[in-house]
């Protein structure tokens, strides 16, 4: 009976807080509104969107073939992005814990590994046309390759790698960084030399955590909307695919449904990755490092490491080089001299010019707050208060986090524009494949 | 073990480390010299930053030194990596590797080596049973108590049958009482085994009760070495005697000489101890008394006053003033003993024998 009393009186303190009782209301029908209701249209849209219940929608797109071998392609560009984000992402990563650098060269690879973080998603897509494209400067003029198709496949999975071997590095970093140093010298001290050392007791200890960046960077690959429009070329995933369903054939409904496939198949990856792997990450990681760690200083783990990591900023850096420098160019591919910045004053002339740079950071100055407090609130109601309806706080939070921005974008179109629908602007698709959910990241991951 | 024991020997070693935050070096060790005897549990002693661990470390491989060479037995081991070394090392978070069970963590260093796989179980069940976990190979180490896990620590340790053992710390992590045990089953696996064992702790009583010989560092430097007896009773500075137990320093310039033993003047008194034939008369010297070494009495010895008595069960603790000295002091067994209470005029008597000339 006691119990009982408590709780009661839990509940009598939080109404005796308008303020609290405000908040909570108010973010449940933010929430709902903003993140459960364009799901649910996409639902009803995807079951019902042709007069009667059933799976007559899905059993339509399930039998086109561009749509079967997005699918597919998804998967497969997902699948490389996440395998080749995480190793290099390990890479990085063991080298800034473990390896004993020059502070320049340390400082340099951190920088390299941080880059893409804050960079727009499309200016590696942008570069590596540049670079490697039918004019690229290195295909064309310095390798004299006049055909090279850089759209497709490879320019996904390359263009992806580096946007998003970043955060693998992060969360790597921070694993690294917990394991107790004297397991490995214990280890070492049982007579296992260095690799014997990575193998047996580093790498073991990083599994689950590896597979945990594998996943996160499976979920951002198969989510990503702009890389795979801009340098997909013909080679189509399912973001792109969704996206022309609507732009395109006008299938509001046959989206809805791609968009549930694609829902459906994050959801998972996201359910193994925050309940499974986190979880064991935790586990085996969670010895203090009781000592500093000895770095690493030998010559033959040194050199070859630096070399991998020497390669892979260099291309980074050329990359980012690459379009100040090109924007100077008279025509790209063609005449690279006298430099000229008259594509700088067309930015701002020709096409949409300030309107563009307006839109962009009256969007961003809008969302910015909006995410910043939403976050806060978000993250101090989960982590300090008990209340009915935090249960639901929570889990529609992660569930934004793991939305694709398309999929989200969809669900906008059906449930906020008017039924007559003129076809959507693009604009808001592409900029959706952060903006709405970076709040909800940000409320998650601080809780 | 048939194997031919080694002691280790230290020549000059030196190890230099920056700070961190202002970029000075300083020496963690400075040029220590040291001879540990095969078969012999040495323990490096000292307060935090001494230069214990660092040594330790220097032997296991995982620091390297700035000068000097170190020897196992007669080789000289500054090359080889800590892999390549004759030497086990028991860790302070006991250091056992979460993804293999019992079993395995002891069998990993024979594993290692390449011992055929029958001879490994048989190694490894041999050396689980001394250290009293039959039973248990199949357990994962987080099913294990902390006291279990540095019994696995200290098999896995011996399985591979080095010269040295080296323990950092083995036992900071464990309980008041299974401390306790564990220091006395460490001494007994190390007697059985007859193997060389340097010890590294911050802790006096486990130095005492472990070891044949104790070194006690400080800022880097050897300050003593020598048996638990010979440092109690002997130090040679106040460093050492307040270090090892509880120690009241008198201090007072030499007055004269009585045979083998000497006169000081302390606090206005004049006081008859044993003395060394080096000492000069008019010089300052210090005696150290041990508190278990006086008693009170109403009269003798040195006048004293009363600041503090206190009962602690199986002693009464006392502090009295001579002079402007303090003196702290037990009284064992105070059951049927006069307790003198705070204020009281009385005396401070003891066995010229007892107390040592610094």
């Amino acid at each position: 009976m006691a119990r009982g009393q408590g709780a009661a009186l839990d509940r009598k303190k939080l109404m005796a807080d308008p303020i609290m009782v405000t908040t909570i209301v108010v973010l449940i029908a933010f929430l709902t509104l903003f993140i459960l209701y364009p799901l649910a249209i996409l639902l009803v849209d995807s079951f019902v969107g042709d007069g009667s219940f059933g799976f007559s929608i899905f059993k339509r797109v399930f039998a086109m073939k561009s749509f079967t071998r997005a699918i597919t392609n998804t998967l497969k560009v997902g699948f490389v992005v996440g395998i080749l984000s995480a190793l290099i992402g390990l890479l990085f990563a063991y080298v800034e814990v473990y390896v004993r650098m020059n502070k320049f060269v340390g400082g340099l690879f951190k920088v390299v590994s941080m880059l893409p973080v804050v960079s727009p998603p499309f200016v590696l897509s942008l570069s590596m046309i540049m670079l490697f494209g039918r004019a690229g400067i290195i295909t064309r003029y310095l390798l004299h390759i006049y055909d090279n198709n850089v759209y497709g496949y490879w320019g996904i999975v390359i263009v992806q790698t580096l946007t998003f071997f970043p955060v693998c590095y992060m969360m790597l970093k921070g694993l690294l960084k917990n394991i107790d140093p004297s397991l490995e010298e214990a280890a070492r001290d049982m007579g296992a030399g260095r690799w014997k050392v990575f193998m047996d007791v580093t790498l073991p200890l990083m599994l689950p955590g590896l597979g945990n960046a594998f996943l996160v960077t499976f979920i951002e690959s198969i989510a990503d909307f702009a890389n795979p429009m801009l340098i997909g070329g013909s080679y189509d995933t399912l973001a792109t695919t969704i996206y022309l369903q609507i732009t395109g054939a006008y299938d509001k409904a046959g989206a809805a449904a791609m968009a549930v496939v694609l829902l459906c198949i994050t959801l998972l990856m996201f359910a193994v990755q925050k309940y499974y792997l986190e979880a064991k990450t935790a586990a085996t990681l969670t010895g203090k490092a009781s000592r500093g760690r000895m770095l690493i200083e030998d010559k033959s783990v040194k050199i070859p490491l630096t070399i991998f990591c020497a390669l892979a900023a260099a291309f980074v850096i050329l990359m980012y080089i690459c379009v100040p420098i090109g924007a100077l160019f008279p025509t790209w591919g063609r005449h690279f001299f006298p430099l000229t910045t008259k594509w700088f004053s067309q930015v701002f002339t020709r096409y949409k010019g300030l309107k563009a740079f307006k839109d962009s950071f009256v969007l961003s100055f809008i969302s910015a707050p909006i995410t910043a407090l939403l976050s806060m609130i978000i993250s101090y109601l989960v982590v300090k208060r008990k209340f009915r309806g935090k249960g639901f706080i929570e889990a529609v939070s992660m569930l934004a986090m793991a939305v694709p921005g398309t999929v989200l974008g969809v669900g906008y179109i059906r449930g906020f524009s008017p039924e007559a629908a003129s076809p959507p602007c693009g604009r808001s698709t592409s900029r959706s494949r952060n903006r709405p959910t970076t709040w909800a990241r940000t409320a998650s991951r601080s809780s | 073990m048939a194997k031919v024991k080694k002691g280790v020997r230290l020549e000059h070693i030196s190890k230099i480390y920056q700070d961190p935050k202002t970029g000075k070096e300083f020496y963690a060790v400075k040029d220590t010299s040291l001879v540990i005897e095969p078969g012999s549990f040495v323990t490096l002693l000292g307060p935090s930053g001494c230069g214990k661990t660092t040594t330790l470390r220097m032997i296991a491989g995982f620091e390297s030194p700035d000068e000097g060479e170190i020897y196992l037995g007669d080789e000289p081991i500054n090359e080889l990596t800590p892999n390549k070394r004759d030497t086990a090392m028991v860790f302070q978070s006991y250091a056992l590797l979460p993804h293999y069970n019992v079993f395995d963590n002891v069998a990993y260093g024979l594993k290692l080596r390449k011992v055929p796989k029958e001879e490994i179980k048989e190694r490894v069940m041999k050396i689980l049973d001394l250290v009293e976990l039959t039973g248990m190979e199949g357990r994962m180490t987080n099913q294990l108590s902390g006291g279990q896990q540095q019994r696995v620590a200290l098999a896995r340790a011996l399985v591979i049958e080095p010269s040295v053992l080296l323990f950092d710390e083995p036992l900071s992590n464990l309980d008041a009482k299974l401390r306790v045990t564990m220091r006395t089953e460490i001494r007994r696996i190390q007697q059985e085994v007859g193997i060389t064992a340097i010890y590294v702790t911050h802790d006096q009583s486990e130095a005492m009760a472990l070891s044949d010989n104790i070194i006690i560092m400080s800022k880097g430097v050897v300050a003593q070495m020598g048996t638990p007896q010979e440092i109690y009773y002997h130090p040679v500075n106040e460093f050492v005697a307040d270090f090892i137990g509880e120690a009241n320093f008198l201090k007072g310039p030499m007055t004269g000489r009585d045979g083998k033993h000497v006169l000081l003047n302390i606090e206005g008194n004049s006081l008859r101890v044993e003395g060394r034939d080096d000492m000069e008369k008019g010089k300052e010297y210090t005696v150290v008394l041990r508190p278990e070494a006086a008693t009170l009495a109403d009269a003798g010895g040195l006048p004293c006053r009363v600041v503090l008595s206190c009962f602690m069960g199986s002693y009464q603790n006392y502090h009295v003033m001579v002079g402007n000295t303090l003196v702290k002091l037990e009284e064992h067994n105070p059951k049927n003993k006069h307790i003198y209470q705070v204020g009281d005029s009385c005396h401070l008597v003891f066995d010229p024998a007892s107390v040592h000339v610094l």
